[in-house]
């Protein structure tokens, strides 16, 4: 799926992460400010990864500021930001890609 | 405690969603005011009980009485009960976030159901202030003395045991407060 406007999910609150896409340069371009980076950095990396491969997403700059949030929940935010960057998310959840 | 109830992942994130859109909607309306909100620390997918509403409601008498002891003049309070969880709003009328972070904290150390409270109080900027900014120190795991946040995530404990924690918390409450 195509990026096609910038877009953002997610809260600031404990437990959660605040998600940010906007159309990348031919890459992902991925960022993370989190309190536990040093524990968990890479889980997060990996769950955001799966994510953009699953919704088929190669080419998209994407920010995490993490709150201590569980990787459902990381999954439900990545997935609401690029629904709202998108006019064909909705399709592609109902293609069976919704975990 | 029985797992009934039980919430989505979805209806979670929803919840506090709406969380900071109502405290975006009370900081416009109360220019110099602060906004806190309390809420309930309750891990897993069971929100609400009537044990943690008779808790939440414990809270929100105590923080009310902080407020009044204080002479922290509420301008609006907003009530939210739904399967995401319990949550109050309030404007109170001191432009201090960060004095008044440390009142809560002190709440949040001291009651006996202090560890299940959720106390947060933004700035002017509608940031939340954090326990370190205002003196305090992060809070620790339910269960162990880690870090709530890494222990958290790193899912150590089971939702079961979490939940017979907060069981054995309210339980003890409620048995020195009405012996």
């Amino acid at each position: 799926m195509e990026i096609i406007k910038p877009a953002m999910a997610g809260t600031l609150e404990s437990s959660d992460c605040q998600v940010t896409v906007e159309p990348g340069d031919g890459k992902i371009d991925f960022a993370l400010e989190s309190a536990v980076i040093n524990q968990y950095g890479n889980q997060i990396k990996k769950v955001v990864m799966e994510t953009l491969t699953k919704l088929e997403v190669d080419d998209v700059k994407i920010t995490v500021i993490d709150k201590g949030a569980l990787d459902c929940t990381i999954r439900a935010r990545v997935e609401g930001a690029l629904s709202r960057s998108t006019d064909s998310f909705k399709n592609i959840l109902w293609g069976g890609v919704n975990s | 405690m029985v797992l009934t109830n039980n919430v989505t992942v979805e209806d979670i994130l929803e919840f506090r969603d709406k969380k900071v859109r109502l405290q975006e909607e009370l900081r416009q309306k109360y220019k110099g005011c602060t906004i806190v909100a309390l809420a309930m620390n309750i891990p897993g997918p069971q929100k609400t009980s009537p044990d943690i509403y008779l808790a939440f409601t414990e809270g929100s008498t105590a923080l009310e009485s902080l407020f009044s002891k204080e002479t922290l003049p509420i301008k609006e309070k907003i009530a939210v009960s739904e399967k995401g969880g319990y949550l109050n709003l309030y404007a109170v009328d001191r432009q201090d976030p960060i004095w008044v972070k440390g009142l809560t904290i002190q709440l949040e150390e001291t009651h006996p159901l202090g560890r299940l409270y959720d106390i947060d109080v933004y700035g002017e900027d509608g940031k939340s202030i954090s326990r370190t900014m205002a003196g305090g120190t992060s809070r620790t795991c339910l269960i162990c003395d880690k870090d709530a946040k890494v222990c958290g995530r790193s899912r150590s404990h089971s939702v079961l045991e979490l939940s017979n924690r907060i069981g054995d918390i309210i339980n003890s409450w409620k048995n020195s407060s009405h012996s």
